[in-house]
């Protein structure tokens, strides 16, 4: 068997009996056991885990474990920043808005550079631009305890927000606010999630 | 909820899983299975831009 890892959690009653709880250091994996010639890539697999993932966010905030890493053997040690971020962060979800470029940029296509340089930079130039009163209007109404412009690709650009749980359906109505504000700009507002933009080191 | 938006929260939450969240370094399942995934998670992300923007016209 092995398992797939769900995500970090700070006790083991958050993660039971939604799945399986395997102690990491003084912190908690959640994981799903399956056979070992059972592939990733299962639409049912992801289906479930899918599921998992969204029961335990309704018992408490966790760090989210991007999928497909699996344990065989002992866990590996817990980074201590794990613990600082589950505390601080035990009331707190991440919302998203994902917004769509009005004008998509063509992606640059990797033959047609010479340098590798100059193709991350035409990579850099293609992503999504949006609207700097929708961005400003956006941050001024979700009002987030902190929050991340992200370039998601050619054709989108993402505001992931970390707010209070209590603030959920308060966030939502913002978004309807900004529909009626910019009804010509195409965006959509998920979550709650859990952490997974602001415990993830990359994003910093 | 219509079948549209029905389709548009699964997309968001597959993307989600497939592309947010701490990558444990070097313990990553290397296989052919996470060959697939990577398809996959290209093409959610750009079903989901092209249903967005679909869902408001």
């Amino acid at each position: 068997m092995k398992s797939v890892v769900v995500g970090v959690h700070l006790r083991a009653e958050d993660v039971e009996p939604v799945t399986k709880a395997i102690p990491v250091g003084d912190l908690w994996f959640s994981v799903v056991e399956v056979d070992d010639d059972r592939p990733l890539a299962d639409r049912d697999l992801l289906l479930q885990v899918a599921k998992i993932r969204a029961g335990l966010l309704e018992r408490a905030t966790f760090i989210a474990v991007r999928y497909g890493y699996t344990l065989s053997g002992a866990p590996a040690p817990s980074p201590a920043r794990w613990r600082e971020i589950l505390e601080t962060n035990r009331n707190n979800v991440e919302m998203t808005l994902k917004v769509a470029s009005a004008s998509p940029k063509p992606r640059p296509r990797r033959e047609d550079f010479t340098s590798g340089a100059a193709y991350l930079r035409a990579l850099h130039e293609s992503a999504a631009v949006v609207d700097d009163a929708f961005k400003q209007a956006a941050e001024t109404t979700i009002h987030p305890i902190e929050h991340r412009w992200i370039p998601r690709d050619n054709a989108s650009l993402e505001m992931a927000s970390l707010i209070p749980r209590s603030r959920v359906g308060e966030v939502r109505a913002a978004a309807e606010q900004l529909k009626r504000d910019f009804p010509r700009i195409p965006f959509l507002l998920s979550g709650p999630w859990p952490l997974e933009v602001f415990a993830d080191a990359d994003h910093e | 909820m219509s079948d549209e938006t029905e389709e548009l929260s699964l997309l968001e939450t597959l993307d989600h899983l497939l592309d947010r969240g701490v990558v444990i370094a070097g313990e990553a399942t290397i296989s052919i299975g996470d060959v697939d995934l990577l398809y996959l998670g290209l093409n959610i992300v750009l079903a989901n831009v092209d249903a967005l923007t679909r869902n408001r016209r």
